[in-house]
């Protein structure tokens, strides 16, 4: 039984930053359609900001919070630089120029900080506390806590301020929000650099964990992608379930399959799910409408 | 790094172009190589010099320029100029880069890094009758006649001196867990049948992927089975986030690893958690005289520590470049890989680098080592002379 | 229409036109000399000019086709004024984008009613106050819209795409309503609804009417909007090709021909078209 909730523990706290990286993708996407493949690049821009910052000598929270706003940074350099000129094209030229961005960011990364693999300590210490025979490090919580707090904030933001319910309505009917003084442009906008600013945030957490190296950024987009699709693409709540859902069955999977068919059993559950609700977890009702 | 592969790109397209033009005046250039004594011949670096593996092209080139300041840039009176291809630590991209740069005709090449990369080379190497140095760790890379010689030991010879010592420590059941490299499977395929040969049961033998944020499930599993060992295997940062997370998952039981957790990378990654681990490794910065001279020289000239892989690396450019002196005047692929078979150079590692017939070194130095208070240090000799 | 028809005012030139029993001169909606089209094609308006006062209902008559959407969408900025002026009071709309028109007090309520199928009736209400920003001001109009139309109350946290389509014209309207415009564009609001869900709409176009508004309402079904216009347009082919009050229009033989169904060899009055045919430039 200890071992049960010890790989259900370990994966909610690892499944949390999935969750958070699914969060920006699936704000992107609610807003704007676009699937960006390269969220996981601006985690990986934002923890090796966060990585200089540190250096520099600043505490390591700025440095993270300086992380959290190349990110944001980066998401709406992308917005306007990539994005905005291929809306009038099909969707998925938007799409496919995210998968430019993700190399060029590869690339950029690699050039100023090199390919050598850097580490960065993790907020809190990683000596764990032992409740019963489970362990839980305070850097596990530190992560935890930061997550429910940032989706919370989030899913707050979306369902009810003035700008979140712009944001959901612009992703149903952008072409009549204009008439309520909606700018879907300026919401695009805010909608990259928030996902940005989670994807700095993601990768200044989950960096302690896996460390930095340039490429890191595309398992992540994979994992922040799973966890959207499984909590159904555009809902937020349902990005950090599908998150958490997969890090904790790749865990069981490990624990009690084979370590090696962990992915194997995380993808299928997500099929299955797909199969059985089209919507996700908790897809709202736009990705049925836009299904049919 | 992009430029890197820029100017690779754009010496392909030149070399491409030459060879066009060649068919008309090949004649002249073969008779002016034939001239002078100072004749250029061409070395190949086949390294991972984009992607995240990059690092080890960057300490390949750096390896050849510090090996050519020591024993000078025109051995046997040639001038070397360099071919670069781009493996990425991705056998099919190692294979295509070793078609681009071998038809440039090198008379020797510096393997990847990556063992993967290299096995997908071998057959190349054989068609073109051109030998390779490797650092690679992977039992396969070496055969009788091959046309590679090693300057690290193989995984299977380390292997079989460190499951005994693992054994004689009193482990009798160990879980493994493993990336799914090439190399990380090679090394653990030996590892596991020499544990198994001196009595040790190996409970769980997990893998992981390099993509992997998260080992937790397979820490847990190993803590489930109640195993009273742990080895853990990973390149740099995965070697240390593995006993960071163990730690962390208080799997209290003693950790033994591959050598690269006795990188800088690996202990910035996991800190005080290496502390106690003990690894296996060629090379240990504060071993012998001529590590700490070697380590106070590259230092000095690359502002970082070097490690085993660049120090394997610098071992192999010495044995390309005293074998291009040892051939004299007709340096060309098949003569200078005669050269490399027989080479007598100074090691690093090893005092003496030879090889023997399969071509893996006399005498390959296996040490113990483990972090202490940020340091690595030597617990162990398990083999090679200093 | 053939030009003898003509009978009535010719719509050309009346810019700044004050209507009957408003004196406070340059408040309402004004558009000049107006030539628009959809992006990439042919003009579908020319040279339109008409106003509409505060309190007046203003409505435009034409058949599929004749331009009629292009005319709001031109006001409300969703289409490019190619020439010509549109302002608002002082204020020049024209160059506009979109959402600053909108912000600056027109409201547009779009052909087919376009509610945000998967937000409550509520959140759609709210969005229709984007532009106000405060939360306070936001929740204070919506409090008033219910007010005005009581007939939302009990379905606010229902979903709006399960509305039907009389219930999601009010809400339509009243979201129309929620970014405190001084002006209201009416695209068909009467299309496809029950009659009696017809003579509801019209009696909330009254109420805002006395309000103080300017409405424009743009209809095929003129029996029905005859009543409540103040002033009437029949556009034709991107043209106003007859104007005047309402009360003359409803007397006029063109008007009953055309769009009233009364005698001269028609059998019925136009069928109530699709969205598809209405949509087909």
């Amino acid at each position: 039984m200890s071992t049960f909730i010890q790989a259900v523990v370990a994966g909610i706290a690892a499944g949390a930053v999935y969750g958070l990286l699914g969060a920006g993708f699936s704000l992107a996407y609610k807003t704007t359609g676009i699937i960006n493949f390269a969220h996981g690049d601006i985690a990986m821009l934002g923890a090796y900001v966060t990585f200089s910052v540190f250096g520099w000598g600043a505490p390591l929270f700025v440095a993270a919070l300086a992380g959290v706003v190349a990110g944001g940074l980066a998401g709406a350099v992308m917005e306007r630089g990539v994005l905005r000129p291929l809306y009038k094209r099909p969707l998925v030229a938007g799409i496919l120029a995210t998968v430019g961005v993700s190399v060029v960011l590869q690339s950029v990364i690699q050039l100023v900080w090199g390919s050598l693999p850097l580490t960065l300590p993790s907020l809190a210490s990683s000596t764990p506390w032992r409740i019963g025979s489970v362990a839980f490090s305070p850097a596990q919580a530190v992560l935890l806590a930061v997550t429910i707090i940032v989706s919370t904030a989030l899913i707050f933001a979306v369902d009810r301020t003035r700008v979140g319910r712009g944001m959901r309505a612009c992703a149903q009917d952008s072409g009549v929000v204009v008439l309520f003084g909606i700018s879907p442009e300026r919401l695009y906008l805010t909608a990259f650099a928030i996902a940005g600013m989670l994807a700095g945030l993601a990768g200044a957490l989950i960096t302690p964990t896996i460390g930095l190296t340039p490429s890191r950024g595309v398992s992540l987009s994979v994992l922040g992608f799973a966890a959207a699709v499984l909590g159904g693409l555009g809902s937020v709540t349902g990005a950090i379930v599908g998150g958490i859902a997969i890090a904790v069955l790749r865990n069981l999977a490990s624990v009690y399959v084979s370590a090696g068919y962990a992915d194997a059993v995380a993808y299928l559950a997500i099929v299955l799910v797909l199969l059985v609700r089209v919507r996700g977890l908790l897809g709202d009702d736009l990705e049925t409408v836009r299904s049919v | 790094m992009v430029s890197h592969i820029k100017w690779a790109g754009a010496a392909m397209v030149g070399a491409a172009a030459l060879a066009a033009v060649g068919c008309g005046g090949s004649d002249k250039t073969s008779s002016a190589s034939d001239a002078g004594s100072a004749n250029a011949v061409k070395v190949a670096i086949v390294q991972p010099y984009s992607g995240d593996s990059a690092y080890y092209g960057e300490y390949a080139d750096q390896a050849f320029k510090l090996a050519m300041e020591e024993l000078g840039s025109t051995p046997g009176g040639h001038a070397i100029t360099f071919v670069r291809g781009d493996s990425k630590c991705v056998p099919t991209a190692a294979v295509q880069a070793g078609n681009q740069v071998l038809a440039q005709s090198p008379v020797a090449v510096m393997a990847p890094a990556c063992s993967g990369d290299t096995l997908a080379l071998k057959p190349l190497l054989k068609a073109r009758n051109v030998s390779a140095c490797s650092i690679n760790l992977h039992p396969e890379i070496t055969e009788a006649n091959g046309k590679i010689v090693r300057a690290a030991p193989s995984d299977a010879f380390t292997n079989e001196l460190f499951a005994k010592y693992i054994a004689d420590k009193g482990v009798k059941k160990i879980g493994i867990l493993h990336d799914t490299s090439g190399y990380g499977q090679g090394n653990v395929d030996t590892l596991v049948s020499s544990l198994e040969k001196n009595g040790v049961k190996v409970a769980v033998n997990a893998t992981y992927d390099f993509a992997d944020t998260d080992y937790s499930g397979q820490i847990v599993k190993l803590k489930k089975a109640k195993v009273d060992a742990a080895y853990f295997e990973g390149y740099d940062l995965a070697a240390g986030n593995l006993v960071k997370q163990a730690k962390q998952l208080q799997l209290d039981v003693p950790y033994y690893a591959n050598t690269n957790a006795g990188n800088d990378t690996a202990e910035k990654a996991a800190g005080k958690s290496l502390d106690g681990v003990l690894f296996a490794t060629a090379f240990l910065a504060d071993s012998s005289d001529a590590t700490r001279k070697f380590t106070a020289t590259w230092q000095q000239k690359f502002n970082q520590a070097p490690n085993s892989d660049s120090v394997d690396l610098y071992q192999c450019a010495v044995v390309i470049l005293k074998a291009i002196e040892a051939t004299g005047k007709n340096a060309t692929g098949a003569t200078v890989g005669e050269q490399m078979a027989k080479v007598s150079a100074p090691g690093v590692t090893v005092g003496t680098m030879a090889f023997d017939a399969s071509g893996d070194l006399n005498d390959p130095p296996v040490l113990i080592g483990t972090w202490k208070d940020g340091k690595a240090v030597l617990v162990d000799r398990l083999s090679g002379a200093e | 229409m053939a030009p003898e028809e003509r009978d009535v005012i010719p719509g050309r030139r009346r810019s700044r036109a004050v209507a009957p029993g408003d004196a406070s001169g340059a408040v309402g909606l004004v558009v000049e000399d107006v030539v628009s089209g959809y992006r990439g094609a042919p003009s579908v308006v020319h040279d339109m000019s008409l106003s509409v006062a505060p309190g007046e209902v203003v409505a435009v008559l034409g058949r599929n086709g004749a331009g009629k959407t292009t005319l709001l969408s031109t006001i409300s900025g969703v289409l490019r004024c190619r020439r010509g002026r549109v302002a608002l009071g002082d204020e020049q709309l024209s160059g506009m984008p979109a959402p600053r028109i909108a912000a600056a007090g027109v409201a547009h309520v779009p052909e087919g009613r376009r509610v945000i199928p998967g937000m409550s009736v509520d959140d759609n209400l709210r969005l229709g106050g984007y532009s106000l920003r405060s939360r306070t001001v936001i929740e204070e109009q919506l409090r008033s819209v219910i007010g005005l139309f009581p007939m939302l109350e009990p379905w606010r946290r229902r979903v709006a795409g399960s509305l039907s389509g009389g219930e999601q014209q009010m809400l339509a309207i009243a979201r129309g309503l929620m970014g405190k415009p001084r002006v209201v564009l009416l695209d068909e609001p009467l299309t496809g609804l029950a009659p009696i869900l017809r003579a509801e709409v019209l009696g909330v176009v009254d109420a805002m009417r006395t309000a103080g508004h300017a409405i424009l309402i743009v209809e095929q079904n003129a029996a029905e909007t005859l009543p409540f216009a103040d002033r009437v347009l029949v556009i034709h082919e991107g043209r106003i090709t007859l104007s005047g009050s309402a009360a003359e229009m409803a007397s006029s033989s063109a008007i009953q021909e055309e769009y009233l169904g009364l005698p001269i060899g028609r059998t019925a009055g136009e069928p109530c078209p699709t969205r598809e045919e209405s949509r087909r430039w």
